[in-house]
């Protein structure tokens, strides 16, 4: 069973200005997703770099379960799954190829695997050009790339920053169906997304930030 | 500058997760540098005695204990690649011996002309070759126990660097800012300027022990403090590899915010006024300007090339042999030309705005310019040199300031054929 993602007094901030996030204190439970709102600046994405260990606290600790997920970040990644905002994916690989390095190199690769990338890039509505280089996607090609490249590895938590952002309607339903089915099998999501109509009937919890005190 | 020195290493099945994979002109430009050290170092090198051979490989090992203590944070961080490894979450091994394979193409920088400075002679290869492998080796030791000590020792400062730059650290700092003696840059960045000093510190140290236990007739004593300071460098890797994602994660964490993220700080650094750019031409101006402040922001360029030309005096006053000053003035002029490599990153230069400005040629003329912007502290310099040191006349400024004028545009022709070059194939 997946565990909750735990923030105590968590406080963030860049060189000595004010406090991004200010002793913020929260818990993300398994089978649950949270949807980050907020306008810009308000601290969406420095939250979801401290999750996902791309920037680390200035006060406070995040525990995945008992693990302090700066301290022992390998040991945390290995049941996360990320997109990030921009895609900043290899441009000389294809999305296949992608797929099945983070398979190998998370060491899951097994015989059924190249039918599960292929029936996940088809969830995606990611057509025939699978198999071209990502150099030469387009946004919308890049961002269902990257929701495959996070959800591949059966991870226990999602993390994800403007997903919706560039697909097309089907795909943005699709990948919204991903998500509750991912919650639905225990998972924990924490989403971002400005692109808020499909996400808030979906979402078990939201967390408002730059509004005062998160909420 | 990760394009300047790409991987060396072939990966066995897949490409390695380099979003800007070096290019087939990036690798040229790495392989003309390799090759104009090379060269330069076996014109020294000639058919030189061997105990000069032993000089010119101390001087050799301080440059690159220079260039080690400056280049190191440089090449590696902030990684771009940082999301992908995440996806692929590569063990702590794997991301320690990636990162020791980013740094291998400075290595072979280093080495390369070192060696050949040992064993290039004209007078006959095969003559003295113990006595030059002892030198080589002692110059090996100290050039890889000062580039282990310097990766380490950046790898692992994240968590100083941020306490400093959010204030929970160096309090005794913030006084010397009343007198007016702080740094130009980011508060963060103060505890890599002092590794800088540290790790030059420790090249010198290392160069002195060993010169004079050879000097003393200590043959076995002479290979201590190398062989010491790599395994020392070695102990500290072993210990740390366990724990190497957390020091990786941080330390990442740290230079994107402080270098590309949201904790960038222009304020810190008094940026280029326009109509300072007089002497640049006119239609080349505007994006010369924005090429300045961007590149101030990024490199601390002015501070390197006033230490370059302090190396500089020192090495006259010493009276070292012109063709070791030569060689030095090379990698100077070279690595200040080269810094323009930070103007064509992804970030610095997005593909749509960039062909949207100018043509490749308008680029091309921008980046000479913004390299020819040291041409005058250049030729004060030098100039001094020419005055107080009869070696040296106002013919040899000329020849160097011709050079670094040739370098610029070379350098600068290089970055732009590697990006709007690149990119007008790409988008015809």
């Amino acid at each position: 069973m997946p565990a909750s993602l735990r923030l105590d007094h968590v406080t963030k901030q860049y060189a000595d200005g004010a406090p991004v996030l200010d002793g913020l204190t929260r818990t993300f439970d398994a089978g649950r997703m949270t949807m980050l709102v907020g306008p810009n600046g308000s601290g969406k994405t420095t939250l979801l770099r401290l999750l996902s260990v791309l920037a680390y606290p200035t006060a406070g600790t995040v525990r995945y379960g008992d693990l302090d997920i700066h301290a022992h970040p390998y040991r945390y990644l290995q049941h996360v799954g990320i997109v990030h905002a921009e895609a900043g994916l290899p441009e000389h690989l294809t999305a296949v190829e992608l797929l099945e390095w983070i398979l190998r190199s998370r060491g899951k690769w097994t015989g059924r695997a190249t039918e599960r990338i292929g029936a996940l890039l088809d969830d995606l509505s990611l057509d025939e050009r699978r198999t071209n280089l990502l150099g030469t996607y387009s946004s919308g090609m890049l961002k269902k790339t990257q929701i495959a490249a996070a959800l591949i590895a059966d991870p226990e938590v999602l993390l994800m920053d403007e997903p919706l952002r560039s697909l097309d309607r089907a795909t943005t339903e699709a990948t919204l169906d991903k998500i509750e089915g991912f919650v639905a099998g225990g998972g924990l999501a924490v989403v971002a997304s400005h692109l808020t109509s499909g996400l808030s009937g979906r979402a078990d919890d939201v967390l408002r930030l730059g509004e005062g005190k998160p909420v | 500058m990760h394009w300047l020195f790409p991987l060396l290493s072939t990966p066995t099945h897949l490409p390695d997760p380099l979003r800007h994979a070096s290019s087939t002109s990036s690798r040229a430009a790495y392989l003309l540098l390799l090759g104009v050290l090379s060269y330069a170092a076996a014109l020294l090198a000639g058919d030189s005695p061997v105990q000069e051979r032993v000089v010119a490989l101390r001087i050799w090992s301080l440059v690159a204990a220079g260039l080690f203590a400056v280049a190191t944070p440089n090449l590696l961080y902030p990684n771009r690649d940082a999301p992908v490894l995440q996806l692929l979450n590569r063990r702590p091994s794997r991301l320690l011996t990636g990162q020791l394979r980013d740094l291998s193409g400075l290595f072979a920088l280093v080495l390369v002309p070192a060696a050949v400075l040992a064993y290039v002679d004209l007078s006959g290869a095969g003559q003295h070759l113990g006595s030059k492998t002892v030198a080589l080796g002692h110059a090996v030791l100290i050039i890889g126990g000062v580039g282990l000590d310097s990766f380490l020792y950046y790898a692992t400062l994240g968590r100083r660097s941020q306490a400093w730059q959010e204030g929970r650290a160096g309090g005794w700092y913030d006084a010397t800012g009343e007198a007016g003696i702080q740094f130009s840059v980011p508060r963060g960045l103060v505890p890599a300027l002092f590794a800088t000093v540290r790790c030059f510190l420790l090249g010198i140290g290392l160069v002195v022990a060993t010169a004079t236990a050879t000097e003393r007739g200590l043959d076995a004593l002479a290979w201590v403090p190398g062989a010491a300071a790599v395994a020392w460098a070695g102990l500290r890797l072993f210990r740390a590899h366990a724990a190497f994602d957390r020091h990786f994660y941080q330390t990442n964490a740290f230079y994107g915010e402080v270098l590309g993220g949201g904790g960038v700080q222009a304020r810190e650094r008094e940026p280029v006024p326009f109509d300072t750019l007089y002497w640049v031409p006119a239609r080349w101006q505007p994006a010369a300007w924005a090429s300045l402040r961007q590149l101030d922001r990024v490199l601390s360029l002015g501070r390197l090339v006033a230490v370059a030309h302090l190396v500089l005096w020192v090495l006259c006053i010493q009276a070292a042999p012109p063709d070791a000053v030569a060689g030095y003035l090379l990698l100077v002029f070279a690595l200040q030309n080269a810094a323009c490599a930070a103007l064509v990153t992804g970030d610095a230069a997005p593909p749509p705005f960039q062909l949207s400005l100018q043509s490749a040629f308008d680029w091309w003329g921008t980046r000479t310019f913004v390299n020819l912007r040291w041409i005058a502290p250049h030729a004060a310099s030098l100039g001094l040199v020419a005055l107080f040191d009869s070696t040296y006349g106002w013919t040899w400024v000329a020849l160097w300031l011709g050079v670094d004028a040739l370098f610029a545009l070379a350098a600068a022709g290089i970055a732009t054929f590697a990006t709007e070059g690149r990119l007008r194939s790409l988008y015809p």
